[in-house]
């Protein structure tokens, strides 16, 4: 799975997401799945535990999380929180 | 690497109801759990080395169990926390996340406060 396909099913699940993949390893795909790190920052976090908020981004991910995606980072923001 | 009594417990489940019971008693009996690749000394993983080292800043003392050993373990805690990576971090009892999070809650101090209270 390629960076761009990883935010774009962030997007399409969270539309008003702003979705940055900010690293990429595919070093050990093979054996472990890629690796990414995404900052996702949405207002729909608003009042959202750090645990609900990285589960929203799970969820959107689906079913690679696990398979073809061994480890995503995540930041988890507000725009008040990524601005501030 | 040598299995601790915790780990034996979740090992020795014969079902998947037993080993979820097994793992929320390993979560509510120990201050602090750490589920990962690996154990404390020897991590497998990088995640689970950072999740540990994190912790490892404010408490000496905690239960590790390798996720590695028993392949049944990883899905039997997916289906607990609703979280599928591991590592996984427990104070207290409560699921605080994976190592993403015991960063940034290191970061914000509330790591500390949330591992003082307890150990």
């Amino acid at each position: 799975m390629e960076s761009q396909e990883v935010s774009e099913r962030i997007e399409s699940e969270m539309p008003d997401a702003d979705v940055e993949v900010v690293e990429e390893d595919h070093e050990d795909e093979r054996s472990d799945g890629a690796h990414f790190g995404v900052v996702v920052v949405s207002d729909g976090f608003e009042g959202m535990s750090r645990v609900d908020r990285h589960r929203a981004v799970y969820d959107a991910l689906g079913e690679a999380m696990g398979g073809e995606i061994h480890a995503v980072e995540i930041r988890a923001r507000t725009h008040d929180e990524a601005e501030g | 690497m040598q299995v601790t009594d915790t780990e034996r417990e979740i090992y020795n489940a014969e079902s998947e109801e037993e080993m979820r019971d097994s793992i929320e008693e390993a979560v509510d009996e120990n201050d602090i759990v750490i589920f990962m690749k690996g154990n404390e000394e020897m991590p497998q993983c990088g995640y689970s080395a950072r999740a540990v080292k994190a912790v490892s800043l404010y408490e000496d003392e905690f239960e590790t169990v390798d996720v590695l050993r028993d392949e049944r373990v990883r899905e039997v805690l997916e289906d607990v926390t609703d979280w599928p990576t591991v590592p996984q971090v427990f104070v207290d009892g409560e699921f605080l996340g994976g190592s993403d999070i015991v960063v940034e809650m290191h970061e914000d101090g509330e790591l500390e406060e949330k591992i003082d209270a307890v150990a």
